[in-house]
């Protein structure tokens, strides 16, 4: 399936949302996967479908990729010092952070880790269209529709402020 | 030899403060000024003296079938593909729920071929549910104004014009109920065309379609007569031509766009402010300025008296315009224009007059002072939002909230009814709804449009974490603020980002941030059916492809 740029963004936020993680990581992975070479999308999407941990202050640890990559890239801008993250393979995605914030460059490990560093280059503009197989695209729409509320009489009559027939 | 001589920038006065602009109530009495972007869409195809062309006009004798217009803009040609289909009154619905409508429309990127045209055949009419690709840049349908496009049809097939007090009341043929852009559906990405001359304006594209859409809707209506009565029937004429715009049905959708794209809404505010600024600093009006806006102010009382709406609230306060505006016409009868400052004095004598006479008056200075304000319209689109500051302190942020969310760290959110909505989308074909908390189940699923309950947030959770954490180690701990501290930290280069109220409140009336947006549009005749839904008219008043000129077509009057 063909999908332009801002087609991708709003389902791999939407999708990030109905998996129950927090808006601005939400919009981040967006942006992280659309500056992504030659993404890997199932693992993308499968890195979604993990359970999300409670956040209720304190340091997390062992955080998913979601939070835990926008995170390192923020450590290297404020502190100037590499990050390395080891466990999940998502080298691509985690690509995909440092260019998307700029000025962060990205480099895979033997082991599979990634380390972020400062780098040089600044943030890239991601191309605008995308090709995505069908089954992705159904699996981010299965996730994204778990952010939506269930609709009833009264909220299809109420809710949008509208009435149901315009023949006038 | 002489040095180049360097550009200067006009004079302005203070701009208004966004305690003051920014606020529900005051972005609900909104007026379209010169600066909207119908506006400045017309300004440049009659700069470029642009020609339309109708190479397709494939319809049958009740009107339903397809036909393509071509439009050059700054070197690109742009083609409107209109479908026209029978539509069962059990399925005309202005809501997104809708699923069939009168008419499909796509911008297209170039002249379709003819497989152009039958792969958008099999898809646009069913709008959502089909596909479109690159090569088209704006998706829109409409649905008829029964009523008068049949009345249109019945006059012009007897070779009469249509009976003008209708055409006046309604003022359009059809009414889109959506104009999808921004690579919705399959269709091209902004970031495909925002660099093309001509196109780098917000929403420049949709506006064109919308403007091409109203010829289509003239044509099919004198096709539909000609058809039923080929010796008899007459065309429109011009006047009413002109006076018939393209309505529009608006919901709820309006508003989280304005609050999801704050750069955006600083910019064309920041634009806007910045135009009023420069005309408040005008020493003085020279004779053809006074004239030109004497000649304004009795078109526009003349459009107010034309304006009637059903909804209560708005029709009072219209009425309080009309009276309004009657001073106005007093104090510039008294020579008002005569002074040293006479558009600072005026807006200073205006302070004491409701918002939408505020506004009403911004809208009629601002349209007489083209050549000091038109070129700032390029200002009003919005470049990437800013990046995080990962490195800041806490305590550098939270004197920053202090500075400029005052307003929001001042909601009492304990007081009653003050979380009292929630904004969600529906399942049902993703509509956005608003929903009562205490009331309806979906809380749970909220948008972040409750600003001012994420500052506060925020605040409470800087002052747990202490002032010497940097950014990026408070993220670490608390991913739930990202997205309000990277909002937060946009503010002070963006004074007018913000809508400086409680989006949760049950007195929050979506109603005004639709007026609002609509405005910059170009909106007309502002009709609410409720506080969440709106009607209103584009290009009403504006000229037609038939005598496209660069005029000013403000406050539209029939006949005028």
């Amino acid at each position: 399936m063909n999908v332009s740029l801002n087609e991708l963004m709003g389902a791999l936020a939407k999708a990030a949302i109905g998996a129950g993680w927090p808006h601005g990581p939400a919009r981040d992975f967006a942006e992280a996967a659309a500056c992504t070479d030659a993404p890997d999308w199932a693992a993308i999407v499968s890195m979604l479908e993990r359970p999300a941990p409670q956040i209720s202050g304190g340091l997390l640890t062992n955080a998913p990729a979601i939070l835990s990559m926008p995170s390192a890239v923020d450590m290297v801008q404020a502190t100037g010092q590499r990050v390395t993250l080891g466990g999940d393979d998502f080298a691509g995605l985690a690509a995909g952070y440092a260019r998307a914030r700029g000025h962060i460059a990205m480099r895979k490990e033997a082991d599979g880790a990634v380390t972020f560093a400062p780098g040089e280059e600044g943030p890239v503009r991601p191309a605008t269209r995308f090709e995505l197989p069908d089954d992705i695209w159904t699996a981010l729409n299965r996730l994204a529709v778990r952010s939506y509320v269930a609709s009833n009489e009264q909220s299809r009559i109420s809710g949008a402020g509208a009435g149901l027939l315009d023949n006038d | 030899m002489a040095e180049p001589e360097t550009p200067t920038r006009p004079a302005e006065a203070a701009l208004r403060s966004p305690d003051h602009v920014m606020r529900l109530s005051r972005m609900g009495a909104s007026f379209p000024t010169r600066l909207s972007f119908t506006r400045s869409l017309i300004r440049q195809l009659a700069r470029e003296g642009a020609s339309v062309t109708r190479p397709v006009w494939e319809m049958n004798d009740q009107g339903y079938g397809r036909a393509v217009y071509a439009v050059d803009l700054s070197g690109h040609t742009y083609s409107l593909i209109a479908f026209s289909n029978a539509l069962d009154p059990s399925q005309r619905t202005d809501r997104v729920i809708a699923e069939a409508w009168d008419t499909g429309f796509a911008l297209f990127d170039g002249v379709p071929e003819k497989d152009d045209l039958d792969r958008l055949q099999q898809n646009v009419p069913r709008q959502e549910a089909g596909r479109c690709s690159q090569r088209e840049l704006v998706l829109s349908r409409a649905n008829k104004s029964v009523r008068l496009f049949q009345h249109v049809v019945e006059r012009l097939s007897e070779g009469r014009q249509p009976d003008v007090a209708m055409v006046d009341q309604i003022g359009y043929l059809m009414r889109t109920t959506a104009v999808y852009g921004n690579g919705k559906f399959g269709i091209a990405d902004r970031g495909d065309i925002r660099d093309r001359p001509g196109m780098a304006h917000p929403f420049r594209a949709e506006m064109l379609t919308v403007w091409l859409i109203r010829e289509f809707t003239h044509d099919l209506a004198e096709h539909v007569a000609r058809c039923r009565a080929p010796e008899r029937a007459v065309g429109l004429s011009d006047p009413i031509k002109r006076h018939l715009g393209i309505g529009n049905s608006t919901g709820l959708g309006m508003a989280p766009f304005l609050v999801n794209h704050p750069i955006l809404l600083n910019n064309w505010m920041l634009v806007r402010e910045t135009a009023l600024a420069r005309v408040l600093a005008v020493a003085g009006a020279d004779d053809a300025t006074q004239n030109a806006f004497v000649t304004l102010l009795a078109r526009a009382r003349n459009h107010l008296e034309d304006w009637n709406v059903a909804d209560e609230r708005q029709q009072a306060r219209i009425v309080m315009l009309r009276s309004e505006a009657t001073e106005l016409g007093a104090v510039i009868g008294a020579g008002a224009l005569r002074n040293a400052k006479p558009w600072a004095r005026l807006m200073a004598t205006a302070a004491d007059w409701s918002e939408e006479a505020q506004e009403f008056l911004v809208a009629l200075m601002l349209e007489v002072h083209g050549d000091l304000i038109d070129g700032l319209t390029d200002c009003m689109s919005a470049p990437p939002v800013p990046g995080l500051n990962a490195a800041m302190k806490l305590s550098e942020l939270q004197a920053l909230l202090e500075k400029h969310y005052g307003w929001a760290l001042a909601v009492d959110f304990e007081q009653e009814g003050a979380k009292a909505q929630f904004w969600y989308t529906s399942e049902d074909k993703a509509e956005p709804r608003l929903g009562l908390r205490d009331e309806e189940d979906g809380a749970d699923k909220e948008h972040p449009l409750d600003i001012a309950r994420q500052v506060q947030s925020l605040s409470r959770a800087i002052v747990d974490a202490g002032p010497d954490q940097s950014v990026a180690e408070f993220l670490l701990a608390r991913p739930d603020q990202r997205l309000m501290v990277q909002r937060a930290q946009a503010a002070p280069s963006h004074p007018y980002m913000e809508i400086r109220d409680n989006l949760i409140g049950r007195d929050c009336l979506p109603i005004d941030m639709l007026r609002c947006k609509l405005a910059f549009f170009g909106a007309t005749r502002f009709d609410p059916r409720s506080d969440r839904w709106t009607r209103i008219t584009l290009f009403q008043g504006a000229p037609t492809r038939h005598d496209l000129s660069d005029i000013d077509w403000s406050f539209p009057v029939m006949g005028a």
